[in-house]
């Protein structure tokens, strides 16, 4: 027996998923947390929820607040002193990056 | 490899992909960017990482930072335009944050350990510090899945986006070639997932919500 749902017509016919795609590069757990029942499918569904929340919200075409107006004027400003960083600068901005990202990883 | 002056060769994106970083950096790019990252925090408070009212705008400034270096997934400015690879470059940042902390609270309680009331005291001493509840994050995951899977089974589109969400497939694209929908489709099922919102419990997204103005 199939469990096919699709009517003889076919007039329903499901969005379906397509089988042949690439499986996400991080490696399944199957529970994140035992002891407070997360499922690694689980939340991934809340952080597609999430993703897509801010999705809607950057589509918003209202104009910013004061708040917001400030933010976007520093991240300008950032912006431009990392354009005018010589590159040893940057060199130097990549290497304490990257040692603030292997401290994160190891807390 | 040294180049024919013997220098080695700039590190970094290619100049096109420079001049295009300057060229889309506008402000509203940035407006749109902050406000995609600020939905991201209710995630990261949830899961137990420090966060500010700044937060938004280091998640933004980390991330056209890193395109900029050329850091982290590089940037094609023929495959998305820039918004879409920031929003994925945060989306990254945090997911990867959140699950960290996940599987780094996994180790406390495993029961083979036989310290099973040490690390039940470390956890309420963490909660009491921090004004946290431990059990947040899983309250937040359980009472949106529970009303994401509440969704009618007839309605086809909307459970084909959700069941795309949860195999990680989050982007407009990849879930519109997966499920063979259309642009208006798409967009009216996930637009009625994201209107379940309204029927979560106030008191848990004010929870997770507020918790961003004791920290600031």
């Amino acid at each position: 027996m199939s469990d096919d749902w699709t009517p003889p017509t076919g007039e329903y016919e499901r969005p379906r998923i397509i089988a042949s795609v690439k499986v996400p590069a991080e490696p399944e757990v199957e529970c994140i947390d035992p002891v407070l029942g997360i499922s690694e499918r689980d939340l991934r569904l809340v952080d597609g929820f999430y993703h897509n929340l801010g999705v809607q919200a950057s589509e918003d075409p209202s104009p910013p607040t004061l708040e917001e107006q400030e933010s976007i004027d520093r991240l300008g400003e950032q912006f431009a002193k990392l354009q005018a960083m010589s590159p040893e600068e940057l060199d130097a901005l990549r290497e304490e990056r990257a040692r603030a990202r292997g401290r994160r990883k190891v807390r | 490899m040294a180049a024919k002056n013997g220098r080695p060769p700039p590190r970094g994106p290619a100049p096109k992909v420079l001049a295009a970083l300057a060229e889309q950096n506008t402000p509203d790019v940035r407006k749109e960017a902050r406000r995609y990252a600020e939905q991201r925090v209710p995630l990261l408070r949830a899961a137990f990482v420090p966060v500010s009212r700044r937060t938004p705008d280091e998640l933004v400034n980390d991330a056209i930072t890193d395109t900029f270096l050329g850091d982290g997934d590089p940037w094609d400015p023929a495959d998305c335009d820039l918004l879409t690879h920031l929003r994925g470059m945060i989306k990254k940042s945090t997911w990867q944050e959140m699950r960290h902390r996940l599987l780094v609270r996994r180790e406390p309680f495993d029961l083979a350990d036989g310290k099973v009331d040490e690390a039940l005291a470390r956890d309420r001493a963490h909660a009491s510090m921090g004004d946290i509840s431990p059990i947040m994050l899983a309250a937040l995951v359980e009472t949106i899945c529970a009303e994401l899977r509440k969704i009618d089974a007839s309605d086809e589109p909307a459970r084909a986006i959700t069941e795309c969400w949860e195999l990680g497939f989050v982007e407009r694209r990849e879930v519109m070639l997966l499920t063979e929908m259309d642009d208006d489709t798409y967009k009216r099922a996930r637009d009625r997932i994201l209107s379940r919102k309204k029927f979560l419990p106030p008191k848990l997204l004010a929870i997770v919500e507020d918790l961003l103005d004791r920290s600031a």
